[in-house]
Parts: structure tokens; sequence; C-alpha cells
């Protein structure tokens, strides 16, 4: 890789950012208004509902994310270019952000609708799993060690993780069965008899975390290409002087 | 030379090695000791349902075992460039794989049985004809755990933290075996048997072929250098 191409590149990540931040910002704003002004308050649970929506779309941009790792991962193992290496670490700790939103709102939400923190719930467990799974995936990346070799192994955890997650998804869900049932798990009739409104706020906030997730991504792979050409850079200059 | 001759003369070597220095044999059978024992002093099971408890702290210390024998086994390949070695060999990279994993499911079953055997005394578990069973069980957990921790150990003794790593990896990946492997030994402990438990049997089969088709899969990718 020449210094021009990086050039070109990283300026073609600039340039996508001076449209993508402007819409993203005003995405969030209408998010914003959709969750506090425009959806009704819930009639059970109050103001604490709105929380879902930020937590929903979360859960749906970790999965984005997550995805996005998983055919990163195949692409570097199948053409070995680097920019694929590139993606999925940017792609999987911006997911393992919205990952932990999820986890944080959750609880939160959680207390006041079902009063607990955590339930050992099938879909919380599984979301829990995947986060220690990419958590571990970035200690691998961070504590691997410089090389291209560690970039294969990120690679194959990427596909790993993910192909796992049927057999999570089954596990967990057979596991929790043969225990008492959580007090209120609402969340599957929820998407059928949900107010118009809500389902709106709901889109409104999908769209704005998957645009700060766009950026974020974008960021976070300026990022990793100046790391990178810094630390080629690095080497250049150890082996000259 | 035929992939078959590949594997069982990597499998050889590495069982020739191990007996002769006895070494992750010894240390995961005094571990997995180690472990019954520390949990057998934290939860007291004499109290509580076995069936519950037990089954639980057997596959803890069948998974924590497992860390210890893979790192080790893996380990003792980096010495003296033995893997750069085995990759000379004009070979299919994944004969590589299924001989590693062989020989590690070899390793484990040994130290299982003793393990199982010290489980049984120090329990009092009552295993009248549920051997077959459990041996079932145990067989599928077995080659999961090794099908999963070849492809994991691999990697991360090569890297910076080398034998760190395993745990922190293995562990989330093996959770859903956990589940499945406790749930059945808990019926089994329990004098049930396995009739209600096929769904977590057929459960650990996919796992056991989902880990060994894409440890197969990505094995040569881990060993280029």
């Amino acid at each position: 890789m020449s210094a021009d191409q990086a050039d070109t590149r990283s300026s073609g990540g600039i340039d996508s950012l001076g449209t993508l931040v402007p819409i993203g910002f005003l995405a969030a704003l209408i998010a914003l208004w959709a969750a506090f002004l425009y959806a009704p308050t819930e009639r059970i649970e109050g103001n604490v509902q709105r929380i879902l929506y930020m937590h929903v779309p979360a859960a749906m941009t970790m999965y984005v994310a997550y995805s996005l790792v998983f055919l990163a991962s195949v692409m570097y193992l199948t053409r070995r270019d680097s920019r694929w290496d590139e993606l999925a670490a940017a792609s999987a700790e911006v997911g393992t952000v919205f990952a932990t939103t999820v986890l944080i709102t959750g609880p939160i939400w959680a207390k006041k609708a079902w009063g607990t923190y955590w339930v050992w719930d099938a879909r919380l467990t599984t979301t829990l799993l995947l986060w220690l799974i990419f958590c571990a995936y970035l200690m691998l990346r961070t504590y691997g060690g410089a090389g291209e070799h560690v970039a294969r192994y990120c690679a194959v955890v990427g596909i790993i993780g993910f192909a796992d997650l049927p057999i999570i998804h089954y596990s967990v869900q057979w596991w929790r069965t043969l225990h008492p049932e959580p007090k209120v798990m609402t969340q599957g009739s929820m998407g059928g008899g949900m107010e118009t409104s809500m389902f709106l706020a709901l889109a409104l906030g999908t769209v704005a975390a998957l645009m700060l997730f766009a950026v974020l991504l974008r960021l976070r792979l300026r990022l990793e290409r100046m790391e990178r050409r810094l630390e080629v850079a690095g080497q250049l200059l150890r082996s000259e002087g | 030379m035929s992939a078959a001759r590949h594997i069982a003369l990597i499998v050889a070597k590495d069982l020739r090695g191990e007996l002769r220095t006895k070494e992750a044999l010894t240390s995961t059978v005094f571990f997995s000791l180690l472990v019954l024992l520390v949990f057998n002093f934290a939860f007291d099971p004499g109290t509580r349902d076995l069936s519950v408890v037990g089954a639980g702290i057997l596959w803890i210390a069948f998974l924590f075992g497992s860390i210890l024998a893979m790192n080790r086994l893996m380990l003792d390949e980096r010495e003296d460039a033995r893997l750069e070695g085995l990759m000379l060999c004009p070979m299919e990279r994944t004969s590589l794989y299924i001989a590693k994993c062989l020989s590690m499911f070899l390793l484990l079953s040994a130290t299982e049985i003793v393990t199982l055997v010290l489980f049984v005394v120090f329990f009092n578990v009552p295993l009248d004809g549920q051997f077959g069973a459990l041996a079932l069980v145990v067989v599928l957990g077995t080659i999961g755990l090794v099908a999963l921790g070849t492809t994991l150990a691999t990697m991360s003794v090569r890297t910076r933290t080398r034998e760190v790593m395993l745990p922190l990896l293995l562990i989330p990946f093996a959770v859903p075996l956990l589940i499945a492997c406790v749930e059945t030994t808990g019926s089994i402990l329990a004098g049930r048997g396995l009739a209600e438990e096929l769904h977590w049997l057929r459960l650990l089969i996919a796992f056991d072929a989902l880990f060994l088709a894409l440890g197969y899969l990505t094995f040569p990718a881990l060993l280029e250098e």
C-alpha cells in the first residue's frame, strides 16, 4: 500500500463524514423529539417506557454491527485485503458500544417494568453472551500483539462468534423454560399491538441509531487507518535509523 | 501417505510425548481434583440436591481442566519451533487440526475418567445403570470442548499474552455447551435418564458439528506464516 492510496482513502472517509454528520444530527434530533414529545406516555409503565426508543434501536444496531464483523471477517480470510480487517475491527468496537448501551438501558427499564434489574431471560442472556464474546474478541485484538496473524485470528473469532448465535439462542431459551417464568415479558406481544405513534418513534430511533453507528464506524475506521500508517512509518524509521 | 496416516502419526507423537513427561495428565487431573474439592467446600453439596449442584461442579471441573490441558499441549508445540516443523511436513493443514483434536480428546478423556471416579467417590454419586448415558454426555461435551478449544488454543498461545487468552475466549463460547451438559448430567444424576433431554443432546451434536466444521475450515488460516 503506497502513501498516496492511503491518503485518498482517508480523505474519502472525511468527505462522507461531511454529509453523514449533519444528516445524522438531524435524525437524532427528530428521534429525540419523537421519543420524548411525540410518542404517548405508556399507560402502565409511564415515562420509563420511553427507554424503549433507545434500547431497541441500540439492539438492532448491535446486530447490524456484529453481522458486519462476520461479513468483513469472511471477506478478510478469503481476500486477505487489510481493509476488511480494518472494517471488522472498527465494527466490532462500535458494535460493542451499542451492545453495552443495550445492557445498561435494559436493566434500568427492567427495574421499573419487571421489578428487577436482571432476569435470566433468553434474550437478555443471548445479548450478554454475545457481548462477552465480542469483549474477548476486542481483548484478542488489543493484547494479541502486533502482526498480521492477529488479524487472521480475529477474523476466525469473528466468524465463529457470529455462527454461535443460533446455538446460544436455543440453549438459553431451553435453559430458561426449566426455571420459573419471568414476571413480565410482554415484548413478544408488543410488536403486534403497538400504538402507531410508538412504532413510528421506534422507527425514527432506529434510523438515528444506525446513522450514529455509521458516523462512529467512519471515525473509528479513520483512526484505525491512521494507527496502522503510523506503525508502518515507525517501522520504516527504525529500519533506516 | 494418506491423511489418515498423517493424523495417526501426529496423534502417536503427541501421546508418546505426553506419556514420557505426563505433564498435562498429572497437572490436569490434580487441578480437576482441586476444583472438585474447592466447590465441595464452597457449596457443601452434602446438604443440597446433588443433581443440581453436582452436575455443575463436575462440568466446571471438566471445563477448567480442559483449559489447562489444551494450553499445555499447545504451548509444548511452541518450544523448539515444533509447530513450524509440523507445518513443514508435506501434508494438509486440516489433517493437523483433526490430529490435534484427537490428541486433545484422548488426553481429556483420560483426565475426565479419573475426575469422574473422584467425583463418584467424594460426592457419593449413585450411578446404577446410568453409566452409558453419562458416558454419552461426557463424550459429546468433550468433542465440543476439543473442537472449539483446538481452534482457540492454537491462536491464544501465539498471542502476546499466551495462555491467558484461552479462558477469556473459550468460556463465553462454551456457555451453551456447559448449559446442555449440566442439564443432561443433572437429569442423569437425578435418575431420570436422558429420555426427556433429547433436545439437549441434539443441541450438543449441533454444537460439536458446527465447531468441528468451522475449526476444520479455518485452521489453515491460523497456521500461515
